[in-house]
């Protein structure tokens, strides 16, 4: 899709925000595409919590803009601000549910939004189930444990509907039984036209939940979390796991099967001008379509039905004497795939 | 007569005034509740939001607030009644509006008294309630005016201690009723001054039937209390 095709819905220019005299988040340009995930990746105090604060409105930045629907939402007047927040929720590492029942909690935000009595309970009817909460809807939310208090905070969410949600850390607490629920919830509130930006410090989930991810260090973006980021099916075929991507297919060890993501690491990857006989599972052929120079390594592009980037030390690179065109066999084990 | 025998026989006739409705031991009690209840539900109506303005945001001079609230917590009730007596007195700046003496006068010293009292009490809780219910009201739409209600229905039961600590207070106090209210009787007489005087004249049976009744409004107020507790799981 060409850029100006691309609806913006959250667009964050030169912000800054300091705490004290740190600054916590330093941002020159960053845009989410509506009706998508995007993921939001990177260690804790990376600034993860604090830009979704600010986009929620919680929190002011110390300068720069942030234009969520269009509108600078830290320069609206407070009841302009308040409609827009109400087109969009945050849901928290630590969620606060308040002291009454699941399905009370679940409800609270429909109040405040005038919402009629029938649709309010078919709202709530739906998130309960989508969450794996029915059984739990008239129990205390103070009684619930952490896990589950995130999943009434999502399912509140959900609720609402909004054109925008915020999710901090949404299954740091979560077990693994009803991670996939929440992982699900996710795509479900994409597929009702809804964006979500989700933090998370697991590289593994960002890439489970989306394609879309950002990286922050220390408050700045840093560079793309993964290289050789592949998207296919994975298959099945005489009792080995093979990752299917645009009629390419590599072996890779998995037990899932279905659409994925996966990700080869570069310097896993082995490049040779001949076949190479080895243990490894994979042995591919192909041809150098790019060169670059990253420090004291080359960066090879290689085109083997899909494009592969490999990082070699310069010592071997002149020893293999390859130039752009190159005919070029890569070599990896199938436990170099990273399936997410 | 054995002191045993005394104190039994006290009780005994502090008993029967109260069974039979005695009218003295009565009115003293209807002055206590109409002022203590009118002086509470003041001190709740400006105290509360007093305390969020004070704990609840950050202002210059706010440590000093605090600690002046503090210090009040302690005052002697005779000092409160003397403070409010140079006011109320003929002479002075409110002398024209002839409260002293008045129950309005005895609401207005216990209003003072009560006052750090639930703003100190209420106060913590508001600090005690997490950032994050403000928060969480804000990110699922609530107004300015949800948000306070919000946060008042999540610190409904330290909110209810602050009311009744000061109900408390107020009923059983004894230096501003008397000063300011002069013990007239039907009219400023409530229990703690009825107890005082009754007792220095000798009236034992009346002061305990009193001071009986007082312990009975005491416990009552904290059973509600605990009630309340109790059934504050759901709300």
């Amino acid at each position: 899709m060409s850029r100006t095709a691309k609806e913006i819905i959250v667009r964050i220019s030169d912000l800054v925000v300091t705490y004290g005299t740190e600054p916590v988040l330093d941002l020159p340009l960053l845009e989410f595409e509506k009706g998508k995930v995007h993921v939001l990746v990177g260690p804790n105090g990376a600034g993860k919590t604090t830009l979704l604060r600010v986009m929620n409105g919680l929190e002011r930045p110390t300068k720069g803009i942030v234009e969520v629907f269009g509108r600078n939402l830290h320069a609206l007047p407070r009841s302009e601000r308040l409609a827009q927040m109400r087109r969009m929720t945050l849901s928290f590492q630590k969620p606060y549910l308040f002291n009454t029942s699941v399905r009370r909690n679940i409800e609270y935000g429909l109040r405040f939004r005038h919402i009629d009595s029938s649709e309010k309970t078919e709202r709530v009817e739906s998130s309960l189930k989508t969450l794996n909460l029915v059984e739990l809807q008239y129990r205390n939310a103070r009684t619930l444990s952490v896990g589950e208090m995130q999943r009434v905070s999502l399912a509140r969410a959900l609720a609402l509907r909004p054109a925008l949600v915020l999710l901090d850390e949404p299954t740091a607490s979560v077990d693994q039984a009803n991670r996939h629920r929440v992982e699900a919830a996710t795509s479900e509130l994409q597929a009702g036209g809804c964006t979500v930006v989700a933090a998370t410090h697991e590289l593994k989930q960002a890439y489970r939940l989306s394609a879309n991810v950002v990286r922050l260090e220390r408050g700045r973006l840093a560079p793309p979390a993964l290289e050789n980021l592949l998207e296919g099916e994975i298959i099945r075929k005489d009792g080995s796991s093979f990752l299917s991507v645009g009629g390419v297919l590599i072996h890779a060890l998995s037990h899932g099967a279905g659409f994925v993501r996966a990700a080869i690491e570069p310097s896993a990857i082995i490049i040779s001008r001949e076949r190479i006989e080895s243990s490894a599972r994979n042995c591919l052929p192909g041809k150098v379509i790019a060169l670059s120079e990253l420090e004291d390594r080359v960066v090879a592009t290689v085109d083997v039905g899909l494009k592969l980037t490999v990082h070699v030390t310069r010592e071997s690179f002149d020893e293999l004497g390859i130039t752009l065109g190159s005919d070029v066999f890569l070599t990896f084990k199938a436990s170099a795939v990273t399936v997410f | 007569m054995s002191g045993v025998d005394f104190l039994l026989d006290s009780l005994g006739e502090a008993l029967g005034l109260i069974w039979s409705g005695n009218r003295d031991v009565y009115s003293a009690v209807s002055v206590s509740l109409q002022v203590a209840c009118a002086a509470t539900a003041i001190t709740t109506l400006v105290g509360i939001p007093l305390a969020f303005l004070i704990y609840g945001h950050r202002f210059w001079g706010r440590r000093l607030v605090i600690t002046v609230l503090n210090t009040l917590l302690a005052l002697p009730t005779v000092v409160v009644g003397l403070f409010v007596y140079s006011f109320i007195t003929r002479r002075s700046l409110l002398g024209p509006l002839d409260l002293l003496f008045t129950k309005k006068a005895m609401i207005f010293g216990e209003v003072i008294l009560a006052l750090p009292i639930v703003v100190a009490l209420a106060g913590s809780a508001v600090v005690s309630l997490d950032k994050s219910v403000k928060e969480t009201a804000l990110t699922l739409g609530a107004g300015s005016s949800r948000v306070l209600i919000i946060m008042l229905r999540e610190g409904r039961l330290a909110f209810m201690t602050a009311v009744a600590a000061a109900f408390g207070r107020l009923i059983g106090e004894v230096g501003v009723s008397m000063m300011l209210g002069g013990n007239i009787a039907g009219v400023t007489r409530n229990i703690t001054t009825a107890i005082a005087l009754e007792t220095s004249k000798g009236q034992f049976s009346f002061a305990m039937a009193l001071g009986i009744i007082l312990m009975i409004l005491a416990l009552g107020v904290n059973f509600v209390l605990r009630y309340a507790q109790g059934k504050g799981g759901v709300g």
